[in-house]
């Protein structure tokens, strides 16, 4: 219980001094994890849109895809990005390894997969004749697209949630493809899991609070935009 | 001009043909009901004629043009509006509902607001205007979407049995403002229905698909007391039955040729008599009562006459004082028997 | 944007050349290497990046050529890396001790021994817990040499002997937690802050001797080794400056030297 007292109060003192780099720490981290989540959109949206209209064979082995890779361990995503970025890697010369644009390539590949897949499902869950009133309103493959995807705003909303939800708690690809490299590549996961192999465990909770808060101010800022949605 | 031209369409759903129809026209304001039973292929013209769906052969045309694929096919496609029996409204307030559709045809933003509200007036539904579609029942939010669709002026709508599931009371509310919304006969119309007073209101001229083939097209009356096959009389409420099994005397009133395979009778041929002055070729006669039934308000006795069985309708308040196995008086007005 | 912002000049590499340094756990979390590191990047202009994982798994990295230089402490696995071609001009840079702590009750008998692998023979006679590293590093390598020291096979991990996988500070954790015995590093030891739980039992054997080597990997398997920078930072390590600096780290800390300089250009 003490330490859990220790670690608020470590917490506050980081905060005050600003000691260990934390608002530099709490800055990376809110880069990162805001590129990757929205390298994830742009990738995982048109995607995910895709699978739920286009008509082709194997269309449900896609699926299948999908939903199987919201359960990829990041670990997993994290080895085979290093594998890649490596020198030793077909990657290697773009000398991308331990940098934060690594951390962002991982993370943005756990998060896809999240986001194809919720999209597809809340695209795939529209009233059909929904589909033929919009064409019949006259819209090009344009227009067409973006009004389903407006009409599927609240579930997507809540792709981006889950999405950033993956990628802000992720630790382990992470650490493998960034280093977790003091001023460049530490973000406040990494940073506590540094502070717990050390025996830190009062700095590595202080860390934690400080990345929920971080998570808490981010869901409240998605939950607001959620409920205005519903109401437009 | 002609406002939609079907030319030799077949469409076919995975390896079955569900629509064949060799001519069909619409006139430039003129309305034509689609009727039929499930499955006939309503809405497959429909959609057909919408420039929604693909055919496996023949032609389409708007306005003298010929519907092909491409750019082309929206621009056409934006002559028209549909609206569909699940009024598929967009997840927004039912002005900006409207405001949407201007939008995608093009009409100046400054614009759409205004016409918006002057169309949600013309529908009634002016306070509605920033109403969620969640919130609207089914005849408002079927309002909306008409107001949807006449606001961007097309020239050719659609409606795929837009009243369905409506209640009575709406359904017929509603069918009068299509009627006074079409009075001025600036916009063509094709409407789905299987419900033929909502044709007999709405429609110049009827087209009744039977597994997909146009059995008949004619005007409303036509149809009505001259259906051009049996299969027709029977999706129209008439009872079928050979000539034989009517008394002679019915077939001769209603001057039966003696070559005749079928005869249809009309539902509102047979009439239950009540005791006065025989009235002109009007045959009476004993008949005796099967079943007694009921359905969209009316009440229907199915009778026993000779060997036919034959179907009188009535008011519903009338219905329940009969019994099976009672034997009523009937007139049949031989005007209503049709043969082939 | 802010984030684009970031990416970018990571990419870039900063004035000097690009070094990846790989070493071990136990220099990394002393807090030593941050001192080096800075120290030697302020004077060469160099951008070093340190990547702490076990000896063993540096070395392989070493293979592959994705690191430049390694500073590392399992002298058998070095030996047949450099054999193998991998790596070049090894050099001694510093050593320190390990020592065996344990729980304060001491179930085996071990305080005070001053023969390790006696010591390590007592806690299997015993039966009594013991956490190792289990993860291919320096001390992993030499907790086995005390096995074989004693005569006995490095026992299966069920029961009374566990293996972490983890680095020392967190192995001493679970040593701590579960009142085992293990081998450590006098650094790590001293750095964690629970070790007032896990008293020092056994010290002194020269066995437990534990001396660190530079070790450039070489650019012939792969020419994207960064060699001029590995050099750089290898003769920096066995300056006298840096020596005494590494002679000096942690007596304000913790009242004694963590580290002993040992700078040796052969070997």
């Amino acid at each position: 219980m003490d330490l859990i007292v220790d670690a608020v109060a470590e917490a506050w003192r980081l905060l005050r001094t600003g000691d260990n780099d934390i608002y530099g720490i709490t800055l990376r981290t809110a880069a990162i994890t805001g590129t990757s989540t929205l390298v994830a959109l742009l990738i995982g949206l048109p995607l995910g849109l895709g699978l739920a209209l286009a008509r082709f064979p194997g269309q449900r082995s896609f699926i299948a895809l999908a939903n199987a890779g919201t359960g990829t361990p990041p670990v997993v995503a994290g080895l085979l990005v290093s594998i890649m970025l490596w020198r030793s890697g077909p990657l290697g010369g773009l000398g991308l390894i331990y940098t934060p644009a690594a951390i962002v390539i991982a993370q943005a590949l756990i998060a896809a997969p999240l986001i194809v897949a919720i999209t597809a499902a809340a695209v795939m869950a529209l009233p059909p004749a929904l589909h033929l009133q919009i064409r019949a309103m006259g819209a090009n493959q344009r227009q067409y697209l973006w009004l389903i995807a407006r009409e599927a705003r609240l579930p997507l909303l809540v792709a981006i949630m889950a999405g950033f939800g993956a990628v802000v708690s992720e630790v382990g690809a992470s650490m493998m493809v960034g280093g977790t490299l003091a001023g460049e590549t530490r973000v406040l996961t990494t940073a506590a899991v540094l502070e717990v192999s050390k025996g830190q465990f009062g700095s590595a909770l202080a860390l934690g609070f400080i990345l929920l808060a971080f998570i808490l101010v981010i869901a409240a800022a998605l939950t607001i935009v959620q409920q205005r949605a519903r109401r437009r | 001009m002609i406002a939609l031209a079907f030319r030799d369409i077949r469409v076919r759903r995975g390896p079955r043909e569900v629509l064949r129809v060799p001519v069909l026209n619409v006139a430039q304001g003129e309305t034509i009901a689609v009727l039929g039973p499930n499955g006939a292929g309503k809405s497959t013209l429909l959609l057909a004629g919408a420039l929604l769906l693909d055919l496996a052969a023949g032609d389409i045309a708007l306005f003298g043009e010929r519907a092909l694929d491409g750019r082309s096919r929206l621009r056409q496609r934006r002559l028209t509006a549909t609206v569909f029996q699940e009024s598929a409204l967009l997840d927004m307030s039912a002005r900006r509902n409207i405001e949407t559709a201007l939008a995608l045809h093009s009409v100046p933003r400054a614009d759409r607001r205004g016409r918006a509200d002057q169309w949600l007036s013309r529908l009634g539904v002016a306070h509605l205007a920033n109403a969620s579609p969640h919130t609207l029942s089914g005849g408002e939010a079927q309002r909306v979407a008409l107001a949807r669709a006449f606001a961007i002026q097309p020239r050719l709508l659609f409606l795929d049995e837009p009243f369905s599931s409506l209640d009575p009371g709406t359904r017929a509310e509603l069918v009068g403002e299509l009627r006074s919304l079409l009075a001025d006969g600036s916009t063509a119309a094709l409407f789905v229905t299987h419900d033929l007073s909502e044709a007999q209101l709405l429609a110049d001229r009827v087209a009744v698909l039977l597994d997909g083939d146009l059995a008949q097209h004619d005007t409303v009356e036509v149809v009505w007391s001259r259906p051009a096959s049996p299969a027709v009389a029977a999706f129209l409420g008439y009872a079928l039955v050979e000539p034989t099994q009517l008394p002679a005397a019915v077939t001769e009133a209603a001057s039966i040729p003696a070559n005749a395979g079928t005869v249809a009778i009309r539902p509102t041929a047979v009439r239950l008599s009540i005791d006065r002055t025989e009235i002109g070729s009007a045959y009476r006669g004993d008949a005796s009562i099967v079943a007694v039934q009921g359905a969209h308000g009316r009440g229907r006795l199915l009778l026993d006459l000779g060997e036919a069985r034959i179907a009188a309708e009535l008011p519903v308040e009338e219905i329940r004082s009969f019994k099976v196995g009672g034997i009523v008086k009937i007139e049949i007005d031989p005007g209503g028997l049709v043969s082939w | 944007m802010l984030g684009l912002a970031l990416l970018v000049p990571a990419a870039c590499g900063g004035g000097g050349g690009e070094l990846i340094l790989a070493t071990t756990t136990s220099t990394e979390n002393s807090g030593l290497l941050d001192a080096l590191v800075s120290l030697y990047e302020e004077e060469s202009g160099d951008h070093v990046k340190i990547i702490a994982v076990g000896s063993g798994a540096a070395m392989s990295m070493g293979e592959r050529g994705d690191v430049d230089v390694l500073l590392v402490h399992a002298p058998a696995a070095e030996l047949a890396f450099i054999d193998a071609g991998y790596g070049v001009e090894r050099a001694r840079v510093m050593f320190n001790d390990f020592v065996i702590v344990g729980p304060a009750d001491d179930p085996a008998g071990i305080t005070g021994s001053a023969d390790a692998a006696e010591a390590i023979e007592a806690i299997a006679a015993a039966g009594a817990r013991f956490v190792s590293r289990g993860d291919d590093s320096g001390t992993h390598a030499k907790e086995k040499t005390l096995w074989g020291a004693a005569g006995l096979e490095v026992p299966s991990a069920d029961g009374w002997y566990t293996e972490s996988g983890q680095g020392m500070a967190a192995t001493l954790t679970i040593a701590a937690e579960t009142g085992a015995y293990t081998l450590t590093d006098r650094a790590t030891w001293l750095s964690v802050s629970d070790s007032a739980r896990l008293p020092l039992l056994v010290e002194g054997d020269e066995r437990l001797f534990n001396v660190y080597h530079v070790i450039v990997v070489s650019s012939e398997r792969h020419d994207s080794v960064n060699t001029a920078a590995a050099g750089r930072f290898r003769a920096f390590l066995l300056e006298p400056t840096t020596q005494q600096l590494i002679g000096e780290f942690g007596r304000d800390q913790y009242g004694e030297p963590l580290f002993t300089p040992y700078a040796s250009e052969s070997n």
